[in-house]
């Protein structure tokens, strides 16, 4: 297990099942809804026989109450396909009071949520994927059920770097068009961009029925811009240096960063997207023990 | 406005030091990767327009109290409405009107001197006083107090008009601290208006103590200066000295000193047309002036054999000191340079004979007489110029006969008994003998340059005192003595007691070699004996020089005049002006005090030190300056300064961050990668 895996946090959380908000088309039998009637133990509905069907679903009391043959169908039961969308782009390495000590950044809070929902739904039969955004759509690994997957995926969280420009909104398009099938997606980023350009990416994932997630990374200092002397900010995604007094503009600022917060909510909020705010100075397990509650049927 | 510490101003580029400031902090400042650069350009964006304002105004605001700062400090004076704001009338006002020569220069363009600049800028500044002030002038030529009715009355009284006096301000200081001490008014200004000269201020002088203690403990009391130190830079005068007549094969002629000088030190050559009015008769005659001074000694002029005794005087051109223009002269048989030694000591006798019976000029008719001091009796007081006493002072009638002598015009010169007795004349005493701890010698620390007995020669040249030492000295006692020189680490060597009439001097010391080495050192010795002698002849004859303001105007209530000029002059003003006079038995001539031409000024250092302790403000002004006197208004500066700080808080503090709940900061803490399950969580797990 990788360092930013806590067996513990995993051991405690594991009792908290991943569910996904909308039926999931698995390829094998899980724990999830699926759309289509299966064997499951729960009864869905009767619908009447049609030549060709399996006799042995013939509902014989129905039969002998109504002198008509009925079909019983089961709910199928099904596994889930859980893609990881993580941001790599260079804002990510940004971590506590601009630290940009390993394990303190936005990236290592990424891996350490990635990776432990990765072993979750792997613990629980689901197949994990994962997705890297860079400026381009760089890492694809398609979801799968096996451990050696998982180690697999494990392993590139783990390698992952973030450099450069972000291009979530391409990324996430393409994820959208290259999931086959239903998926729980669970995008990992700071979500610096303009909300506009956000709303269509997660409305295409909404549009091809996956279940969407968001966990928006900020660090507190990055909303409350609480400096007093002048700060020459070096951008982590590749743009000048700019040399600025904060007391002049720290107004503006939060005026800025408020109104981007509104748009972002009401994208999500439109775009029907489980949307979860996390600083990053806030322990991760608190984090995914929330939102594993909140999915909760 | 005018400043009365101008060299602050010069602070005033520190009004950009917010900007400075800001400048550095921007290049102090530290580098910080960020990632939400897209908000730092939008907020950059947006603070453009009021928050770039706002920022503008702290950064003016902060300006705005250092100049407020700097300009209060550097003490504003206003007139009009600004300086009103300031000040409220004081109950006693006195006015020290320096009326000396000096004061008598003149703005080339206005033509008004410093005298009169100064009573006019006072007399419309007093002008909103009001009643309830009272106005004391003291004047400096007459020494007397005059109260005003009102402040117009500067401009119309005699005693504000223009004398050819020297100032004695310490003494005026002295009297109007007096006044002030016994007049118990509440808040007092007292005005002091001099051009600064050191030879009116005297600052080594002891009575500056005595003004300051009783000042220093008087409340309410606020010295202003005006002051008007700049001299002229074309200013020309002109003196004579040692005029006497000498027959010669062709007839007669007046043989006198000439000495020009200027105030500027310059080399450039300038001639100057120098008029000799004889009884009358003018003359021109063009001298060049190469350098401070022109010294022409012996210069002669011829008159008729038949003309005994007469009167005259020199001229100079126009220029920016009228009054330091004419010299006037009066000329008769000479008198004798009779000298009269008191001593028992034969040896010492003998020394200040041979010092004042040998001539200095030979067209002079010079006698040393040496008397035992049981034999006064003899002293032929009437024909004698001088008397240099070397006994126990004396008492009684012999006291008496000397008092009238110097009240006359003679001079006394006293020299130290071997046993000092406590008696006590012209309010001066011997005290003890002492000798140099180290068992050497004492040495001359300083002495005065500018007047009297050790003054330098008319060249301009020192005499050799700083050579004087002596091995033993008397104490001289007296608080009114006037220091001549002074020993190191010893007591005065020198010392000139006050008195309306004549001189006396006081001598710590005896010419002989067990005592000081005056006789190998002779020159000074000589030269001051010879000048005493002078001083005393001056008395004497027919022919008799003052300086303007040393005599009683009561004095010249006989006196008729021998020129035009001096008719106009009214007759209580007659002594301290310019002035030629006659009666049947003598001539006279009034002249001002040469150390009025003497241009040295107080320095700013000496000044502090001469008024330390005292509450003043010091207004320098220039002749002809159209400024008006006003107050300070450093007050409006600060209140400027305070409101300016004030502004600043206000546009610095910081505004209140709303946030929503979503956005309450957490409590920053390091991810913990075994922090317990929430209590929620646990209790549906179990």
């Amino acid at each position: 297990m990788r360092n930013f895996v806590d067996p513990k946090i995993v051991a405690r959380l594991q009792g908290l099942a991943l569910d996904a908000r909308i039926p999931m088309i698995g390829s094998v039998s899980g724990r999830h809804r699926s759309p289509t009637r299966g064997s499951s133990l729960e009864f869905s509905e009767y619908r009447k026989y049609v030549p060709g069907d399996d006799t042995r679903r013939l509902d014989w009391r129905a039969w002998g109450r109504s002198d008509r043959f009925y079909i019983k169908e089961y709910e199928a039961d099904t596994n889930l396909r859980l893609c990881l969308v993580m941001d790599v782009s260079g804002s990510m390495n940004f971590g506590p009071d601009g630290s940009r000590e390993e394990g303190t950044t936005k990236l290592d809070y990424a891996r350490r949520i990635a990776g432990t929902l990765a072993y979750l739904a792997s613990g629980q039969g689901d197949a994990v994927g994962l997705y890297t955004a860079g400026k381009n759509f760089q890492k694809e690994i398609r979801p799968k059920r096996s451990g050696a997957h998982l180690k697999f995926v494990l392993d590139e969280i783990g390698d992952m770097k973030a450099d450069g420009e972000t291009g979530l909104p391409e990324a996430l398009h393409q994820a959208a068009e290259r999931i086959a099938q239903r998926a729980l997606v669970v995008v990992i980023s700071d979500l610096f961009m303009d909300p506009e350009t956000l709303k269509g990416a997660f409305q295409h994932l909404r549009f091809r029925k996956h279940d969407v997630a968001v966990f928006h990374l900020v660090e507190q200092n990055e909303i409350d811009f609480e400096f007093d002397r002048p700060i020459r900010f070096v951008d982590l995604e590749g743009a000048g240096p700019m040399l600025v007094d904060p007391t002049t503009i720290a107004k503006q600022y939060r005026q800025a960063v408020q109104t981007w917060l509104e748009q972002l909510r009401i994208v999500f909020r439109d775009s029907a997207v489980d949307y979860h705010r996390v600083s990053i100075q806030e322990n991760y397990a608190d984090v995914l023990a929330r939102f594993l509650l909140a999915r909760k049927k | 406005m005018t400043f009365l510490q101008p060299l602050i101003l010069f602070a005033l580029p520190l009004i950009a030091l917010p900007i400075l400031i800001h400048l550095i902090n921007q290049n102090r400042h530290r580098t910080l990767p960020w990632a939400a650069t897209m908000f730092l350009l939008q907020a950059k964006r947006m603070a453009r327009g009021m928050a770039r304002l706002r920022y503008i105004l702290i950064m003016m605001t902060r300006m705005l109290a250092l100049a407020g700062l700097i300009f209060a400090v550097s003490r504003p004076m206003s007139g009009g409405w600004l300086g009103l704001t300031t000040s409220g009338a004081p109950e006693l006002t006195v006015v020290i009107l320096d009326r000396s020569v000096s004061m008598e220069e003149q703005d080339p363009e206005t033509g008004q001197s410093k005298r009169e600049t100064a009573i006019a800028k006072l007399s419309s500044a007093f002008e909103d006083l009001g009643s309830n002030t009272r106005i004391a002038l003291f004047d400096s030529a007459t020494r007397q107090r005059f109260d005003l009715s009102t402040p117009e009355a500067l401009m119309s009284l005699p005693e504000t008009a223009a004398t050819s006096t020297s100032a004695d301000i310490p003494a005026l200081m002295q009297e109007a601290t007096e006044y002030i001490l016994t007049s118990d008014a509440g808040r007092t200004d007292v005005w002091i208006c001099s051009d600064l000269r050191q030879a009116d201020w005297n600052p080594g002088g002891g009575r500056w103590e005595s003004v300051r203690n009783q000042l220093r403990n008087r409340d309410g009391v606020r010295l202003y200066l005006l002051t008007y130190e700049e001299p002229a830079s074309e200013n020309l005068s002109v003196s004579v000295s040692g005029v006497h007549r000498r027959e010669t094969a062709e007839g007669a002629e007046l043989v006198m000193d000439l000495k020009l000088s200027r105030a500027t030190a310059t080399t450039e050559p300038v001639r100057v047309p120098v008029t000799f009015v004889i009884g009358g008769a003018r003359s021109t005659e063009d001298l060049e002036l190469t350098g401070a001074q022109l010294v022409r000694n012996g210069h002669t002029i011829p008159i008729d054999r038949e003309s005994r005794r007469g009167w005259g005087r020199v001229e100079l051109p126009r220029d920016a000191n009228l009054s330091d223009n004419v010299f006037n002269f009066v000329y008769a048989e000479p008198a004798v340079q009779k000298t009269v030694i008191v001593s028992d000591d034969t040896k010492v006798a003998e020394l200040l004979r041979l010092a004042a019976g040998t001539p200095s000029d030979r067209g002079l008719v010079y006698d040393a007489q040496i008397v035992s001091s049981a034999q006064t009796g003899v002293i032929e007081w009437d024909s004698t110029a001088l008397i240099l006493w070397h006994a126990p002072l004396p008492a009684d009638v012999l006291a008496d006969q000397l008092e009238s002598f110097v009240a006359m015009g003679g001079c006394v010169m006293f020299f130290p008994p071997e046993v000092p007795s406590v008696t006590q004349l012209f309010e001066t005493r011997w005290g003890q003998w002492l000798e140099p701890e180290d068992g050497d010698h004492f040495a001359l620390s300083r002495w005065r340059t500018d007047a009297d007995l050790l003054s330098n020669t008319l060249s301009g040249k020192p005499l050799p005192v700083g050579q004087l030492v002596t091995y033993r000295n008397c104490e001289v006692i007296s608080e009114q003595a006037t220091v001549l020189a002074k020993l190191e680490n010893g007591p005065p060597l020198l010392v000139r007691v006050p008195t309306d009439q004549g001189a006396v001097w006081f001598c710590s010391t005896l010419p002989t070699t067990e005592n000081s080495n005056f006789v190998s050192n002779g020159i000074t010795f000589y030269v001051m004996i010879q000048r005493a002698v002078a001083r005393g002849a001056a008395a004497l004859g027919e022919a008799r020089q003052y300086d303007s303001g040393t005599l009683k105007a009561s004095v010249a209530e006989a006196w008729t005049p021998l020129d035009d000029s001096s008719g106009t002059v009214l007759l209580s003003q007659r002594t301290i002006n310019n002035g030629l006079y006659e009666t049947p038995e003598a001539a006279f001539a009034l002249n001002r005090p040469l150390t009025e031409d003497s241009v040295e000024v107080v320095s700013e250092g000496t000044l502090e030190q001469v008024l330390n302790g005292l509450n003043y403000t010091r207004i320098d002004d220039k002749a002809g300056s159209a400024m008006a006197l006003a107050s300070e208004v450093w007050r409006t500066f600060l209140v400027l300064m305070i409101a300016a700080l004030m502004a600043e808080a206000l546009l610095s503090v910081p505004e209140k961050v709303t946030r929503t709940s979503e956005d309450k900061p957490t409590k920053r803490e390091p991810p913990k990668e075994n922090t317990p399950f929430p209590r929620k969580v646990s209790a549906m797990k179990t």
